[in-house]
């Protein structure tokens, strides 16, 4: 880690308050830059229908038509990553390795973990027990946390006598609080977990860092009896694996049954999200329970304990590390998780909120990537023009389009004036602009007829309406795009503007039944 | 099975773009107003047409547009060459409404349908408890005297000095207001002309700031805005209900045909006294 830093000292930025002078002052612009953007879009688009409503109409046509290309065009990938995604489960992992040397890969597997209940763990933990892969090559991480208290503790001490004997090894690992330099949170959890089972495990039996392959899971994780076959297939047969990571597709099947329409909708949004990137690998950043090699992790100093967006922050800080020579690969081979579910419809809807907000706070690493890029000359324009583009529009749009589309875009004919609002072209507005919008919502009917693919049988406690509701629940899509995409995105920027930075928030785990997994 | 080929995924990239280099010029030369006629492009306008009752057919220049409804209430007509159109709207029971529009290209002409019922129902108004007689209508004795006050106060028309008016209009709706001058009445938009509704357009572009209900044939006494229109009276005929829209023919329905009957719009009913009778005029 120390070498990391003496070669790039910005490796662990994690806010513009971190550094001094014109350092800080230009990591604040680049703090700002993606809420002046969004905000500069809308507002100057309520200018433009105000002042020269006819160009913001033509604005508004041209935007409804370019939403249904891009519609189109991510539909052709998700149908793509849809049956590579349904092949890669009929496949024989664990024969497909047969012909490799894999029996000296270790996968160490960590649980970041506060104070979820038992069960929820435990049936992460089975699941592995059921993994097709040899578990004498399987370590598991029970990450705690030591502000979690008593009760946490003795769940993990329980949790690993319960396992210890069926995997190469169980540990549990207690994360101090109040750490100078941490944010409390996964982060700073994981990033301590892996350390100490570098230590304690890989160190302590002479296992090598490159033969180690590091699965960042979230408590619900649950795997796929040919997961880890397939991971280390992946791993073995990539090109120069040791500059990559692997990123698995979330499926929030654990408890879909029984949740809310909404968080049905929003968990398989974020999962059709994921297939449409696995096919645009150039566009791919670590996700939740992505998986990277022990020597990549401790060349770069393991994962930033000073940043809410762990998960993505990691693959930036290899890709500055390895000065560009970095990748996520990915494998469209599925992970159950579960799907934000709370205590009430109420607290769902506030859980479902700030999880997007914490997923949309991703935009601080923009921040982080211009001005690593600024310091590093090593890296590449053509690669840094690429990534910057793909992160910034990524974020803009996220948090832009579905307010053009189903807010600001309709504005000029409301504030476009008496003399625009005789003309054809206003009358015509929301004509045209509505062919367009329904002929993209047929996206809707595609994300409807994989969401039943994808999701498991229906539990005999539920009947035939459930099906229906959720195959019709997609029609909610321009409600969530607004409230769970936009606004969220929108609230993150606007702390990331004005130095409001925003703290870790544990996604609560709560299921009204057992999780529901099988393979499709 | 591999994932897409960069080359797969630009050739899906290039087919996106192009379709939607195709076919968004075309939305957008279809929203201006712009149709392919023959061998080239001729700008069009369109007409849009308000029906205040449901059961009510629109038509423009003879063929039917289609008929209201509870959820229909507005017909928009686009691809219109720039020209005169006869928009005409007819329901049973109802004056057939008829308007000569003009069209230009790229605007759209709107126009409420003024629908006023071929009969309506005139009681006399009197004081009595208990059941009535259909042709008459009971109040009690309070109500009776607000109609007896509403006709004592004096209806303000002043001469006009220099063409401009000095009076104090009859009465005011929605920036528009009534004027009595000379027993003319008068309609003005008193708001920014930029914002004069098309009633007062002879075309989209060439709207005025005032034009005559009733000139010079009969002598106005009072007016109110009432049922979509204006009701007023005359001197020589009686009481009667007119639209407020420049455009040709403007609809002028006599509601009570007695010289020197007077109305006040009491309440939001439509009172008419004659001589020393109160009668109420409903079903509009």
């Amino acid at each position: 880690m120390e070498n990391s830093l003496e070669k790039n000292p910005y490796l662990h930025v994690g806010r513009a308050s971190d550094l001094t002078g014109k350092n800080r002052t230009l990591y604040r612009v680049f703090e700002i830059l993606p809420g002046l953007l969004s905000f500069g879009t809308l507002f100057g688009l309520v200018a433009l229908s105000f002042f020269a409503p006819a160009l913001a109409a033509y604005f508004t046509i041209l935007f409804s038509g370019y939403w249904v290309f891009k519609t189109i065009f991510l539909s052709v990938h998700l149908w793509h990553n849809f049956k590579r995604l349904r092949h890669n489960m009929e496949l024989d992992w664990q024969a497909r390795l047969l012909n490799l040397k894999y029996q000296d890969i270790l996968h160490l597997v960590i649980f970041p973990f506060a104070n979820e209940p038992y069960e929820v763990l435990a049936e992460s933990i089975s699941a592995l027990q059921k993994s097709r892969f040899p578990k004498e090559q399987i370590a598991i991480v029970i990450a705690s946390e030591e502000r979690a208290g008593a009760d946490a503790k003795s769940t993990a001490l329980r949790l690993q006598k319960e396992f210890k004997d069926h995997f190469a090894d169980v540990i549990v690992t207690v994360h101090p609080p109040n750490t100078l330099g941490e944010l409390p949170g996964k982060g700073s959890n994981i990033a301590y977990a892996a350390k100490e089972a570098k230590e304690r495990i890989l160190d302590a039996r002479g296992i090598s860092y490159e033969k180690t392959l590091v699965s960042a899971f979230d408590v619900d994780t649950v795997i796929y009896p040919d997961y880890f076959a397939c991971l280390t297939w992946y791993f073995l047969t990539e090109d120069d694996a040791l500059h990559a990571s692997f990123q698995p597709v979330p499926l929030y099947n654990n408890n879909i049954w029984n949740a809310p329409i909404l968080s049905r909708v929003l968990a398989y949004s974020s999962t059709f999200w994921q297939m449409i990137q696995q096919e645009m690998p150039e566009r791919l950043t670590t996700f939740s329970s992505h998986a990277v090699s022990m020597r990549a992790l401790v060349d770069v100093g393991y994962w930033q304990k000073n940043v809410v967006s762990e998960d993505s922050r990691i693959f930036f800080n290899l890709f500055m590390h390895y000065d560009g020579n970095y990748r996520v690969v990915p494998m469209s081979y599925p992970v159950s998780m579960d799907a934000n579910v709370s205590q009430s419809w109420l607290s769902t809807v506030g859980s479902l909120y700030k999880q997007h907000r914490r997923w949309s706070y991703g935009a601080e690493n923009i921040a982080y990537m211009l001005f690593n890029f600024m310091h590093n000359p090593r890296i590449s324009f053509s690669k840094k023009w690429r990534l910057s583009f793909i992160q910034i529009e990524g974020f803009w749009s996220l948090a832009t389009h579905p307010l053009i589309l189903f807010a600001v875009g309709w504005l000029p004919l409301f504030i476009g004036g008496h003399t625009f609002n005789a003309t054809v072209l206003s009358y015509n507005l929301p004509i045209v602009a509505t062919w367009f919008l329904t002929l993209a919502m047929s996206g809707l009917v595609a994300s409807s007829i994989f969401f039943m693919y994808l999701v498991p049988q229906r539990p005999h406690e539920y009947s035939w309406r459930r099906s229906i509701t959720m195959a019709l629940q997609w029609i909610l899509v321009p409600f969530t795009m607004v409230i769970f995409s936009a606004i969220p995105g929108l609230d993150a920027q606007v702390r990331l503007l004005f130095g409001k930075y925003l703290g870790f928030w544990v996604t609560p785990k709560n299921r009204r039944t057992q999780p529901v997994v099988q393979k499709n | 099975m591999k994932p897409l080929s960069r080359r797969t995924r630009f050739i899906y990239l290039a087919v996106s773009i192009t379709a939607f280099l195709f076919t968004v010029p075309v939305a957008v030369f279809y929203a201006s107003g712009y149709r392919f006629n023959g061998l080239s492009f001729v700008e069009t306008g369109g007409v849009y047409v308000s029906v205040p009752l449901s059961d009510a057919s629109v038509f423009i220049n003879g063929k039917e547009e289609g008929v209201s409804s509870l959820f229909t209430r507005s017909f928009y007509t686009d691809n219109l060459i720039a020209g005169t159109y006869a928009v005409q709207v007819s329901r049973e029971g109802y004056y057939p409404w008829v308007k000569k529009l003009t069209v230009e290209a790229r605007i759209v002409t709107d126009v409420f349908a003024f629908l006023v019922p071929q009969s309506t129902l005139i009681r006399e108004i009197e004081i009595r408890e208990g059941d009535t007689a259909s042709t008459t209508r009971a109040v009690s004795k309070n109500e009776y005297n607000t109609f007896v006050k509403a006709f004592a106060r004096k209806i303000v028309s002043a001469p006009t000095q220099g063409g401009m008016a000095t009076s104090t209009p009859v009465d005011t709706r929605a920036g528009a207001e009534l004027y009595i001058e000379d027993g003319n009445l008068i309609v003005r938009w008193m708001k920014d002309p930029q914002s004069v509704p098309s009633s007062f357009c002879i075309k989209p572009s060439s709207c005025v700031q005032e034009f005559f209900i009733e000139k010079g044939r009969e002598t106005t006494t009072h007016a109110q805005f009432f049922a979509g229109g204006v009701v007023y009276s005359t001197k020589e005929s009686g009481i009667f209900l007119a639209e407020n829209d420049v455009r040709p023919v403007p609809l002028v329905v006599p509601l009570y045909s007695r010289p020197g009957a007077q109305f006040r719009i009491v309440n939001g009913a439509l009172i008419v006294k004659d001589g020393s009778a109160f009668y109420d005029i409903s079903g509009f």
